[in-house]
């Protein structure tokens, strides 16, 4: 394994003490180019769970290496990256393994990006796109209790607002040095004297990891513009970006082989795991008032490409050739969104809204060989899909201290799909699903307000579930079972809580909530067949303390507790955190200097068939100081080297083909990064 | 106070799920006479399979209508973090000649289990490549030799059956919830017939129509109708049980 070189941290260590007194002597930034506060207290939060992240906070953020990191500021998410930098991260939140989006809807600029049918995991999310110095702000909804949650939002939705306020526009330009070998430049321009929508970033990347396999690059464009502003035609905006990454998949080592000392720690089977994405994405977003009403539209198109060869079973599938595969996948998408609300009457306003995407798409998942060669096909299919809604509902504010927020939601999805293996096979589903949404909230005093609410959640499934999941006959012998039909997921939840707001002081809120599933379906990729679980439920508890001693100065308390069982046996869910707590600290000094500290404990997660993941700890920080035009940043994750696992997993292997073969499930674990530093210089134009 | 108990939580180390050893023995104690759809009524003097791995299987969490299945159960090697259906989570590596009459009670070794419930055991065929020449199941999957009667005609018979590589039997019924003090032996048995399904293991074999008239014994052997029928009967789980002894 190789570490960081310690006279490089020794160095940054020393800078950083450095960086406090000179940059306290600093008198000369330009106020407008200062953050003048942490505070972020949403007005009229819908749910109790509601958390919104402002620009400060991101900012000063330690662990801030990609948009993805963002993800990790809302309370109770857990991601685990099983690749490098650029593949989609393992997600959790609210006891739900999403795996790589497959129970959190994700979008930014107002786009889902949850990618339907991806070959790698229902649901991917990639956010690689998204520069993370433009994102201006990130909003979760946990839960699915909102008209316009939609595919994938079991455990809730997480928007990413982009642009930049007005105290950091203008332009600047950034280099970003990291103990990995990593360098990063990042370009941003926003324009003074435009809207805070607009802006032009661009970033390179490369990194080559704190250990073998975990090498990164990346090179993204992102843009925003607002191209028409009148009161007649309303507001404009187009956003575009291009992307593109390679980054390595180092797999998972056996926790016995780690033990033996036949590999290291962080060490790697295999190093020609990898895979390149790419993206071109584009969005439209129209606003305009009709009269009392209010409308936004929205065009958006995407181009995505992702290729990625990993192998997590060694030789256990294929004796001679291996067990590497080679998963490909290629869309087009494009997609139309409607939301309109008007007021019918002074206590009551209509909200209504659709949207439709439709997407093309190619993919493949082959087993490769030693030299990345066909040795065989395991799908290989194309798809046309198509996902709709309409949605409309009513909000009902009789009294000021009241408002009751009720409607529902049809969801439709239809594939078309085709193996290409076997040219017979083609299939063709339509899927449709109601999802009731209500949620009230009562003002019980100046400071604290109860919060109720109540919504359907639905995960559509994948394309090639449609293909592979014929009925079941129910009075015919089976020889082998053949996997239920494809049909939506639907998970039914509730929430009750209670948010405390004193001022720009404190915010305290509390969250029960419990979601159940009557009948999950998975599609397991290796069988082939559409898999139905039994009935699970969960119930938790949410807790945030956010408290602001000065404008200027955030300290967070974020707890969440899940229990996720399956009802009938009262197994626990696998994979699911039942415990994290994550203790927070964000400073943004109106004299320039900046810092951010979180404290994240993570409990232990039951793993399939009685295994258990090991508990962890790990303590980032950031600090930042501007003078003058100069900003200099130093961020270091995992302060106190903790030997973390990151990943761990209960599944089965055989790398060592002079030992049996065996194909009982065993420990896997990917390494979580030792101590890393990133020091940066940011020059304000 | 919430710091010292993040701490004591954060200690927690991982677990490897439990694991136990039984052994495995042939049990020919379901191997009893039985009749065929023709009424046939066989009886074996030599039941012997060459068999690969055997795996044991947990359904988990899988919806009660899957316990149809005879399921197809994949080994748990799916992408970590996918769900990857119903588990093999218990193995008794190695080659093994069951024989059911002469090898009664002989142990095959000691399988390793994780704790858990258990519903099926998958047993791979092979070829006896490793027999002697003069033995009738060396490069061959399986031999029964015994009698046929019906009607008051005894046709003593011999049968040789080739299974494709690959092969198996998928989801053997082994219903027993497997613990830390569990520690009885896994009697594998074979069965002629399923009185569930009624299926029997020689169904469709008209033992008269293969006789020479000679007086030399009943052949069945590869390229014979009558193999396939036995063959593909032989891959069905019905005839096969694993139970505590």
């Amino acid at each position: 394994m190789r570490r960081p070189s310690e006279p490089l941290l020794r160095a940054f260590a020393l800078l950083a003490v450095l960086a406090a007194p000179a940059g306290a002597a600093a008198h000369d930034v330009p106020k407008d180019r200062r953050y003048a506060t942490v505070v972020v207290s949403d007005r009229s939060p819908r749910t109790a769970s509601q958390r919104t992240v402002g620009p400060a906070e991101i900012a000063a953020s330690p662990r801030r290496r990609s948009a993805d990191d963002l993800l990790r500021l809302v309370p109770g998410v857990l991601l685990i990256q099983h690749g490098a930098e650029g593949k989609g991260q393992q997600m959790f939140m609210r006891g739900f393994d999403a795996a790589h989006g497959a129970d959190i809807e994700v979008k930014v600029a107002g786009v889902a990006v949850n990618e339907l049918s991806n070959i790698h995991g229902q649901g991917y999310v990639d956010l690689g796109f998204v520069i993370p110095e433009v994102v201006r702000r990130v909003t979760a909804n946990k839960g699915p209790f909102l008209l316009d949650q939609g595919n994938f939002a079991n455990a809730g939705t997480i928007r990413f607002d982009l642009g930049v306020e007005p105290d950091a526009r203008g332009s600047r330009i950034g280099y970003e040095f990291g103990s990995t070998l990593r360098h990063r430049g990042v370009f941003v321009h926003a324009p003074k004297n435009m809207a805070k929508e607009t802006f032009f970033a661009v970033e390179a990347m490369t990194d080559k990891g704190f250990a073998a396999a975990r090498a990164a690059q990346r090179a993204t464009f992102l843009g925003q513009i607002r191209l028409l502003d009148s009161k007649t035609h309303g507001a404009l905006d187009l956003t575009a970006g291009v992307y593109a990454a390679k980054f390595d998949a180092p797999g998972a080592v056996r926790a016995d082989d780690v033990a033996a000392g036949r590999v290291d720690f962080a060490g790697v089977y295999r190093d020609d795991g990898g895979g390149r994405s790419n993206r071109l994405f584009t969005a439209l977003r129209h606003q305009l008032d009709l009269g009392a009403g209010k409308l936004e539209q929205r065009l958006h198109g995407q181009l995505r490409a992702l290729d990625l060869v990993e192998d997590f079973t060694g030789y256990l599938l294929d004796p001679l050739a291996g067990d590497r595969r080679n998963q490909r996948h290629r869309f087009a998408s494009l997609g139309y969104q409607l939301d309109y609300r008007r007021p019918l009457h002074r206590t009551l306003e209509l909200l209504a809204g659709g949207a439709w995407q439709g997407d093309v798409l190619r993919q493949h998942d082959v087993r490769v060989d030693v030299r990345h060669e066909v040795v065989s096909r395991n799908w290989d299919l194309g798809a046309g899909q198509h996902q709709a809604h309409a949605r409309a509902g009513l909000r009902w504010r009789p009294v000021d201290r009241f408002v009751l927020e009720a409607g529902a939601r049809l969801d439709l999805v239809a594939y078309n799909v085709r193996d290409r293996i076997d040219l017979d096979r083609r299939a063709r589903k339509v899927l449709a699903l109601p999802s009731p949404r209500i949620n009230a909230s009562v003002r019980l005093a100046p400071f604290a307000t109860l919060f109720l609410a109540y919504g359907r959640g639905l995960r559509a499934p994948e394309a090639r579930a449609v293909l592979g999941g014929a009925a079941v006959p129910e009075d015919t012998a089976l020889d082998r079972y053949r996997g239920g039909p494809a049909r939506i997921v639907a998970s039914d939840s509730v929430e009750v809580g209670t948010r405390f707001q004193h001022r720009e002081l404190v915010s305290a809120g509390l969250s029960l909530f419990g979601t159940w599933i009557d009948r999950e379906l998975v599609f397991d990729h290796v069988s082939a067949v559409n898999i139905e679980l039994n009935r699970t439920r969960r119930l938790g508890v949410d807790f945030d303390l956010a408290v602001w001693p000065r404008r200027w100065l955030q300290l967070r308390q974020d707890v969440s507790l899940v229990q996720a069982r399956f009802v009938d046996s009262g197994a626990p869910v696998p994979l699911a955190p039942p415990f994290m707590s994550a203790t927070g600290l964000t400073l943004v000094h109106p004299s320039g200097f900046r810092a951010g500290a979180r404290f994240l404990v993570v409990g232990s997660r039951a793993l399939p068939h009685g295994a258990r993941t090991s508990a962890y700890a790990l303590l980032d920080l950031s600090l930042g100081y501007r003078v003058g035009p100069l900003q200099l940043d130093l961020q270091i994750d995992n302060v106190t080297n903790a030997h973390w696992k990151e990943g761990e997993y209960h599944f089965a292997s055989w790398w060592d083909r002079s030992e049996p073969r065996s194909t009982i499930p065993t420990l896997h674990f990917l390494a979580g990064p030792p101590l890393t530093a990133r020091i940066g210089a940011t020059l304000w134009l | 106070m919430s710091f010292a108990t993040c701490l004591v939580l954060a200690c927690a180390p991982s677990q490897e799920a439990v694991r136990v050893e039984l052994p495995v023995v042939v049990d020919g104690s379901g191997l009893v006479d039985a009749t065929t759809d023709l009424g046939w009524t066989i009886h074996l003097d030599t039941a012997r399979i060459a068999t690969g791995d055997l795996e044991f299987t947990i359904q988990g969490e899988m919806h009660a209508l899957a316990r149809l299945w005879d399921l197809l159960v994949p080994s748990a090697v799916a992408h970590p973090g996918h769900y990857a259906g119903g588990d093999v989570t218990g193995a008794l590596p190695g080659n093994f000649v069951l024989d059911w009459i002469a090898g009664d009670g002989d142990e095959l070794g000691r399988a390793e289990l994780l704790t858990g419930n258990y519903h099926g055991c998958n047993i791979a065929f092979r070829r006896a490549d490793e027999l002697q020449a003069d033995d009738p199941l060396a490069g061959h999957t399986a031999h029964f030799a015994g009698t046929a009667s019906k009607d008051g005609q005894d046709l003593p018979f011999a049968a040789i059956l080739d299974l494709d590589v690959g092969a198996a039997v998928i989801g053997a019924p082994f219903d027993l919830d497997i613990d830390e003090g569990s520690s009885d032996a896994l009697g594998l048995q074979l069965r002629l017939r399923d009185d569930t399904s009624g299926a029997a293991l020689f169904d469709g074999v008209d033992f008269a129509a293969l006789d020479a008239g000679d007086g030399t014994p009943v052949s069945i052997g590869p390229g014979d109708p009558a193999h396939n029928l036995v063959r593909r009967a032989l891959q069905s789980h019905v005839f096969y049980t694993v139970a505590p002894l």
